[in-house]
């Protein structure tokens, strides 16, 4: 024992040693905010009891008198906290257990010192910026006793106390599980005049909300957690030290850098696996029954890991942990940390209902939108779940096949992308809301079908629209540029009306303002619609005919002439550019452009050939068109697909029938 | 052994009565197409000069059949409300087919013919229908008895398990209990309709009573003889699903073939409903012979 403490402790100070230096040595940020968390979880009573060095730079021309910090763990205080009312007390069909005293959550912080000792504690209050409710604890305001000036850097000691909630969404416990995150006072973003939005410089702080919790600075953590030894930890960053103390404690020492959170999980029950992606470490974090579904993690991690490395960026992280919570704490799956995403499985789901891979892939996702390219998701929610949603499809489509990827049960397949386009034109009513709006505001259920949806849907059209390498350009040079950073949606806009010119020339217009006037900004529906076809015959003309100039024949000897006509209606307010495909009997094809403002348009051919059938979109580039059974028409209706559904209406009609005979 | 000497002779019986089993196959076929003629026409109309749903056809476009159901479903929902009420509708007449049935069978002497079908069914539809009602208030009861306990115990371990593997466990043998007394009740059920049939008695409780003491009497042979007259449609079931994986309904020849095979299914079932009967009827006879 003694042996093996001493071998454990050589070989995790060199590991410290080399992650320090090479992790302190590669500044990818700004450097804004270091924290050294020491944090020990008392897994009977759910209370951590945390000790917290925190160093703040002032990253602006101004004077800074005060301090804003997450204080998120109260949301769960009561049910009078935004993010409960928001909620309803429930999020994704988990409900708080308000019967239960142990259920509520929250963070108190003990003692906060400036340098040289002063103490901060009375001057705290909270404050609740982003709504009138004043019992909303989430967000703490500090007066300093002296301001920080331009590019000075604060150092606080902060003494908290973190009471888990029992898990019903995102952070908590569940019997011997713990998910922790939004655990510790967490500093919010000081933005300067002119970064995002800011006019002037001041705090972007917000409440926590029943839908978004993610913004802020990039740091460097150094946590040190203490647990029982009989527990498995894994957490955000890479396990640098473990020390085994004598009270049946042991003390993890984890190190992560250039990252915007700090969350782990405990359970003694864990099964980890273990693989490897190129130099990214994954580890997979298994309730012992759903063990054998490690694979399907990790080969949809390692399906993701490879598809962004291709088509966006490099992953600079060295690890990627994948937590997936025992059914109780269910509430804490599918939520996405640095370097740490929770997922899911469920024991006997069959291989052909692909939820474990969509989440994985998604979640991990978000180690790239929201983790690396840290938009605000509460102002901005669309440019973090809608651009990772629309990637999720990308690879799920890659990986698993473009029309099989969700689901594939033998004759009952669809892909993600499908899916994801039909949850937005799905909608009872896509004119709900426009996208741009904060998380929040979202009107009626409206929040995951448009910042999700709808934005994954604009996003393909786009693809559509200016094609798959400019798009892969357009993400790239969005993700060179701004990774590290806090984009915003100008960002991403003028980098698209910088691509797309340069590539396309003007086939758009000078920019693609337009575009996102329609599909950002606005909330109107995109609807094209072939109304109709026609073949007439050219009849010869009739009449006084003195001073008509006969048409040369072109038609062979018994051919007959026809006036051809394909009749094209804008239903949507929408305007997008559409291609037209118009197939006549003989086989020729026409592929026809038109600019899709007016409300109709006609092309008319005069042909020995009569039109066959016609399509708007033939290469369902405009995804966002709510309908696109209206987008074909043909003169010859494929008749057989009724029968084919008839015989097998019949069949199960017939069936339940003989079942209630073979009861009776 | 007496179990395989019914089960043969309930055998041979159901290949003696294909006009019985093609009657009951009719009985299941005319309502069911005239429901899905109009199923088929309102398809039809509802996909109209659309080109997408065309892509329904070899394979499966789930965006083409979602906007299909969106734009134009109530079309077709129309038609299968209309089958929503043939199945309710049907469950009166699966009553009525059954009482002709085993009033066929019942009648040896006379050939079955949907004269005998008819005579059965009118004859003894309202004990059966007061028998069924018995079956399903039992039914019920037992049921509450079995998931009672199921449901307290799910309640109390929900909050500690780990995963839902281990609900599921909890679930099987209460599941499997159930199948089992559900295939009791089943028999008993069928028994008190022979009992009813063979002596011709109104006496639908007194007949439930008697069935009851006899399939509880001769339990192993009355359940094995069931579980024995089950294999044949599992396996019927079994190879229609390993046949129709292969066979896609790409064209218009093969949307024939697939129907025929289908209803040969169908078929095949009306004929194990046949041998299932006639089976047990035979048992249940060899033992009224005896007492």
């Amino acid at each position: 024992m003694k042996n093996k403490f001493y071998k454990q402790s050589i070989f995790f100070s060199v590991i410290f040693l080399l992650t320090t230096l090479s992790a302190f040595s590669i500044q990818l940020t700004p450097r804004i905010t270091n924290y050294k968390i020491n944090a020990d979880l008392n897994t009977e009573t759910k209370i951590i009891t945390g000790q917290m060095t925190l160093s703040w730079r002032n990253p602006s021309g101004d004077t800074v008198s005060t301090l804003q910090f997450h204080m998120y763990l109260n949301a769960f205080k009561n049910t009078e906290s935004t993010f409960v009312k928001e909620s309803g007390g429930q999020l994704r069909g988990k409900k708080i257990d308000d019967d239960d005293s142990i259920s509520w959550g929250w963070i108190d912080i003990v003692k906060m010192e400036a340098e040289q000792g002063f103490d901060l504690t009375r001057n705290m209050s909270f404050i609740h910026p982003d709504d009138d409710n004043v019992n909303d604890r989430t967000v703490l305001e500090v007066a300093l006793n002296k301001p920080v000036l331009p590019n000075e850097t604060i150092t606080l000691n902060i003494e908290f106390v973190s009471k888990l909630p029992k898990i019903f969404a995102r952070t908590g416990f569940s019997n011997n599980y713990f998910l922790v995150a939004q655990w510790f006072p967490k500093i919010g973003v000081y933005e300067p005049a002119g970064m995002r939005f800011a006019k002037k410089g001041g705090w972007n702080c917000h409440q926590f909300h029943g839908h978004s919790e993610f913004y802020a600075n990039f740091s460097n953590y150094e946590v040190d957690i203490t647990v029982p030894e009989t527990f498995v930890v894994g957490s955000v960053g890479s396990l640098v030290n473990k020390i085994y103390n004598l009270d049946g404690l042991v003390t993890l020492k984890y190190i992560a850098t250039n990252v915007v959170d700090f969350a782990w999980t405990a359970s003694p029950i864990f099964e980890v696996v273990e693989d490897n992606w190129n130099d990214v470490e994954i580890m997979v974090y298994l309730q012992p029954e759903h063990a054998y579904l490690a694979d399907r993690h990790i080969e949809s991690v390692k399906a993701a890991l490879s598809y962004f490395d291709e088509h966006l960026g490099k992953y600079p992280y060295s690890t990627i942990t994948i937590v997936d919570p025992p059914i109780s704490g269910a509430g804490s799956g599918g939520m996405e940390y640095p370097t740490f995403i929770t997922a899911g499985s469920f024991w006997g789901l069959p291989a052909g209902l692909r939820m474990i891979e969509m989440v994985t892939i998604h979640e991990f996702g978000h180690n790239y939108f929201m983790g690396l390219l840290a938009s605000n998701e509460f102002e901005e929610a669309w440019l973090d779940e809608g651009f990772n949603t629309y990637f999720e499809g990308r690879i799920m489509d890659d990986a698993y096949g473009k029309n099989r990827s969700f689901i594939d049960f033998g004759k009952f397949y669809f892909g993600d992308r499908v899916f994801q386009r039909l949850g937005y034109t799905g909608m009872s009513n896509p004119k709900i809301a426009e996208v741009f709006r904060y998380a929040w505001e979202y009107p009626h259920g409206g929040y995951s079908s448009l910042s999700y949806n709808k934005t994954a849907t604009w996003l393909a059209t786009l693809e559509g629209l200016v094609g798959i390498e400019t798009m892969d350009e357009i993400m790239q040079t969005y993700f060179e540029r701004w990774k590290f950073k806090h984009p915003c949606a100008n960002d991403f806009i003028e980098i698209v009306n910088e691509i797309v010119p340069k590539n396309l020339g003007n086939k758009y217009g000078e920019n693609m303002n337009w575009f996102f006037d329609e599909v950002l900004y606005g909330s109107n529906v995109c609807d094209y619609k072939l109304a109709a076809i026609s073949n007439k015959s050219v009849k010869p003309p009739l009449g006084i005919l003195d001073d008509i100039i006969e048409r040369p024949d072109t038609t062979a000897e018994g051919e007959k002439l026809y006036d051809s006509k394909v009749i094209i209606h804008r239903l949507g307010e929408v305007i997008m550019p559409v291609e037209i495909l118009i197939h006549f009997d003989n086989g020729d094809e026409v592929l026809e452009l038109w600019d899709g403002k007016s409300r109709t348009k006609e092309f008319s051919y005069e042909r020995t050939e009569k039109i066959e059938w016609a399509k708007v979109d033939p290469n369902e580039k405009i995804t966002i068109d709510i309908n696109w059974l209206n987008n074909g028409k043909t003169l010859k209706p494929e008749t057989k697909v009724a029968w084919k559904y008839m015989v097998n209406f019949l069949y199960y009609l017939q069936n339940f029938l003989q079942t209630l005979i073979f009861f009776a | 052994m007496k179990i395989i000497k019914a089960y043969k002779s309930g055998l041979k019986t159901s290949l003696n009565s294909l006009q019985l089993i093609t009657i009951g196959y009719l009985f299941l076929l005319i309502p069911a197409f005239f429901i899905a003629l109009a199923y088929w026409s309102s398809f039809k109309s509802a996909i109209g000069n659309f080109m997408s749903p065309g892509n329904l056809l070899n394979g499966f476009d789930y965006s083409a059949f979602k906007e299909l159901m969106r734009f134009e479903g109530e079309k077709i929902s129309a038609v299968t409300s209309q089958g929503f009420l043939l199945v309710i509708f049907y469950v009166f007449v699966a009553l009525f087919i059954s009482g002709g049935i085993i009033f066929s069978l019942n009648n040896k002497n006379s050939k079955s013919n949907l004269l005998s079908v008819l005579t059965g069914g009118s004859r003894f539809f309202w004990r059966f229908l007061k028998l069924n009602f018995y079956s399903l208030v039992v039914h019920l009861i037992i049921m509450a008895i079995i998931y009672l306990p199921f449901a307290i115990l799910v309640i109390s371990s929900f909050e500690s398990a780990a995963t839902e593997k281990s609900t599921f466990f909890l679930f099987l043998p209460f599941g499997i209990f159930h199948l089992i007394v559900m295939l009791y009740l089943f028999t008993i059920n069928n028994y008190a309709k022979f009992a009813l049939v063979h002596n011709n008695s109104p006496k639908v409780l007194s007949s439930l009573w008697t069935a009851a003491k006899f399939v509880t009497r001769k339990f192993f042979n009355t359940y094995s003889l069931a579980l024995l007259l089950l294999i044949a449609p599992i396996i019927f079931l079994l190879g229609y699903f390993k046949i129709s994986g292969f066979l896609e309904m790409n064209s218009g020849l093969m949307i024939l073939v697939v129907f025929l095979v289908q209803q040969i299914y169908i078929w095949l079932r009306m004929a194990c409903k046949v041998w299932f009967l006639s089976g047990q009827f035979e048992y249940y006879l060899m033992n009224n012979r005896e007492d």
